[in-house]
């Protein structure tokens, strides 16, 4: 049936709104908007001294170029792992789905610098890994996955692919599969009718998926800090230096703001990119 | 009919139930908070902070358990890695919630002086002259000496006399293999001068340029830099790298209680002194001022040595030691001369210069 729903609120369902938005303007727009006002200041009255340094300074401009590719990177590779994954789990019967979706969330209940402290000890030198491989012969040396950026996107990808999966998943289900039959019934082949059916279906589940982890990864600390060398040092932990010894508060500041806009400017790019609206109407309409 | 009857008196008893759960959570609120609120605790309580791991571990078993057993004040411990901002937040908001600081690096002591966060110190129970040159200012009292020095595996160079100086750890050729640095260009960049060729005496100020440059030579070759003082010891425990930079109490600790075989190099070591601190606005300045008192005995002094080997500040310390406790120590007579002492005051003024200059260079290829 295709029914569109009314989008309009009446002006007493958006007085249920308020508390929402009560505690975000305290919580979230107040200290952003400070953390603003902070950046401007260097010795009493308003310079931009410090995105001047921020733009002028190649350090950070690398830096910043390091995240996003890191978070860019990272966020691709749990889609591809995580599409074929919450495929998977639409097709199983309840009861192993409960257990596996048990699986799924578990690690969220461990503490992350645990569990990046375990990928440490796992893939150093003489660690699980290394041993394995070695073990059955498939190298004769112990290889360089520690303290560098295949550690990193490890640890990255381990910590942010239940986000993924559980996202694309919630998507998948909303999809129609009567579509796919009526889509074989016609004359597709199962190949076709999944890609030129199933797939458009769960571009929005892609989109919000891709878009919850890069936005995740840009902002990780513990995970690079950890497990990675000094070429993936991501911009959190610059502000991080910033904010606690260097003392210069104006400055983290600026890096944080800086890194707040960047990524409203990826917002807005991608949101051209990706149309969202007519991929909203369109999975709703299925 | 049935159903909403039924619906009606499940809401009633869910409620009835509800409030129950919320009088036992109030009653568990009011008397948590009664028992951390009354003042005879705050008298008979001391937060004292410090680094963590086997550092913190000797402190405890040579400071604060008898400490606690002579005084009846009781210890309870907080950790920090010297994040300079938190204390200075904690004074400048007046919440301080810690009452003694270990503080190991002499720049903290130096910026804390010029911002004006820190207690002096009552020295009338304690006569300066016993201590080691160095060891004391008006605002802090050091309690060890400890050196940042070269570590190396004893198993990775079979065959070779081993590394004594910063030119052997930049040399790849002779010694090959991974190295692991301080993420830190304090001490870092002393030790790519005297690598360089600088001599001891001549370190400070620091030539920058000759430093980063010198840095550039071994820069592929340090697989990780550590931030976090159990790292070296680790690293080398894990074989991940074979030659570092560490803190001499850390690896001391490690080949004696974890049999790591590891040995430092005291040639070109950094001595820095741990200090304590009071941070101003504390409500337990008596009961501090006893702390650093009793960790300012030569015997409790002895005692901590036992449990990690960074040397005394109380000269007097050295009298009854056996040779085989003091080959370990950074202040023997054999192994403090080939050290020179790291200059707070230097870094201290121009640790945020250096500090840009060292993340551009710790990013670029």
């Amino acid at each position: 049936m295709h029914i569109k729903k009314e989008r309009i609120l009446n002006s007493r369902q958006s007085l249920l709104l308020l508390p929402a938005l009560i505690y975000l303007l305290v919580f979230y727009f107040l200290p952003i908007t400070n953390i603003f006002f902070k950046s401007l200041s260097l010795n009493d009255g308003f310079s931009l001294d410090n995105y001047v340094r921020i733009l002028n300074v190649p350090v950070y401009r690398q830096v910043l170029i390091n995240t996003v590719k890191i978070a860019f990177s990272v966020s691709f590779i749990c889609l591809i792992l995580g599409y074929p994954t919450a495929y998977f789990l639409l097709k199983l019967p309840k009861r192993i789905f409960n257990v596996v979706i048990i699986i799924v969330i578990i690690p969220f209940w461990t503490s992350i610098l645990v569990r990046s402290f375990a990928w440490v000890v796992l893939l150093q030198k003489e660690g699980a890994v290394n041993n394995l491989l070695l073990k059955l012969d498939i190298i004769s040396q112990p290889i360089d996955i520690l303290y560098n950026a295949t550690g990193v996107h490890l640890g990255m990808v381990y910590v942010l692919l239940p986000y993924m999966i559980i996202v694309l998943y919630s998507s998948m289900e909303n999809i129609d599969r009567q579509q796919l039959k009526v889509a074989q019934s016609l004359g597709a082949n199962p190949v076709s009718a999944f890609i030129k059916v199933f797939i458009p279906y769960s571009l929005n589940g892609i989109y919000i998926g891709f878009l919850f982890v890069f936005l995740l990864a840009f902002g990780y600390f513990i995970t690079p800090a950890l497990l990675g060398g000094r070429k993936e040092t991501m911009i959190a932990m610059l502000i991080d230096t910033q904010m606690n010894r260097m003392l210069d508060w104006g400055f983290g500041s600026a890096l944080s703001f800086f890194l707040f806009i960047c990524i409203v400017i990826i917002l807005i790019i991608l949101s051209f990119v990706v149309d969202i609206e007519s991929i909203i109407n369109k999975s709703q309409q299925s | 009919m049935q159903m909403i009857k039924n619906l009606q008196t499940l809401s009633f008893q869910g409620r009835l139930g509800l409030k129950i759960c919320m009088c036992i959570f109030a009653l568990v609120f009011i008397f948590s908070g009664f028992n951390g609120c009354s003042k005879d605790n705050q008298k008979k309580e001391l937060v004292v902070c410090s680094y963590g791991g086997s550092f913190q571990d000797a402190q405890r078993k040579a400071f604060f358990t008898p400490f606690e057993k002579e005084t009846g004040i009781k210890i309870v411990e907080a950790n920090w890695s010297g994040e300079y901002a938190k204390l200075k937040a904690m004074v400048d908001s007046d919440s301080v919630t810690w009452d003694l600081v270990t503080v190991a690096e002499g720049s903290i002591i130096e910026r804390g002086i010029i911002d004006n966060i820190l207690e002096e110190i009552n020295y009338s129970k304690i006569d300066k002259s016993l201590f080691f040159e160095g060891s004391l200012t008006r605002y802090s009292v050091g309690f060890d000496l400890f050196s940042t020095v070269m570590a190396y595996r004893t198993d990775a160079f079979q065959g070779f006399p081993p590394p004594q100086s910063w030119a052997d750890f930049w040399n790849v050729e002779k010694y090959p293999g991974d190295r692991c640095l301080r993420k830190d260009p304090r001490t870092t960049l002393e030790f790519a001068l005297l690598a360089d060729g600088v001599q001891m005496g001549s370190l400070y100020p620091l030539d920058l340029d000759r430093a980063f440059k010198s840095l550039d030579k071994i820069k592929k070759h340090v697989k990780v830099w550590w931030s976090s003082g159990h790292q070296p010891a680790q690293l080398l425990a894990s074989k991940e790298v074979v030659m570092v930079s560490a803190f001499n109490g850390r690896i001391w600790n490690a080949v004696k209680n974890d049999n790591v075989p590891a040995e430092v190099v005291w040639n070109q070591g950094a001595l820095d002194v741990d200090s304590w601190v009071i941070p101003k606005g504390t409500k337990n300045f008596e009961a501090a001022m006893k702390l650093i008192e009793f960790t300012s005995r030569p015997e409790v002094q002895k005692e901590f040595i036992k449990y990690i080997s960074y040397g005394p500040t109380i000269k007097s310390t050295f009298d009854n030691l056996d040779a085989k406790t003091m080959k370990d120590l950074p202040t023997a007579p054999e192994n403090y001369p080939k050290q020179f002492i790291f200059n707070g005051k230097w870094w201290a003024e121009n640790e945020r210069m250096v500090e840009e200059k060292w993340n551009q260079w710790l990013i670029k290829d």
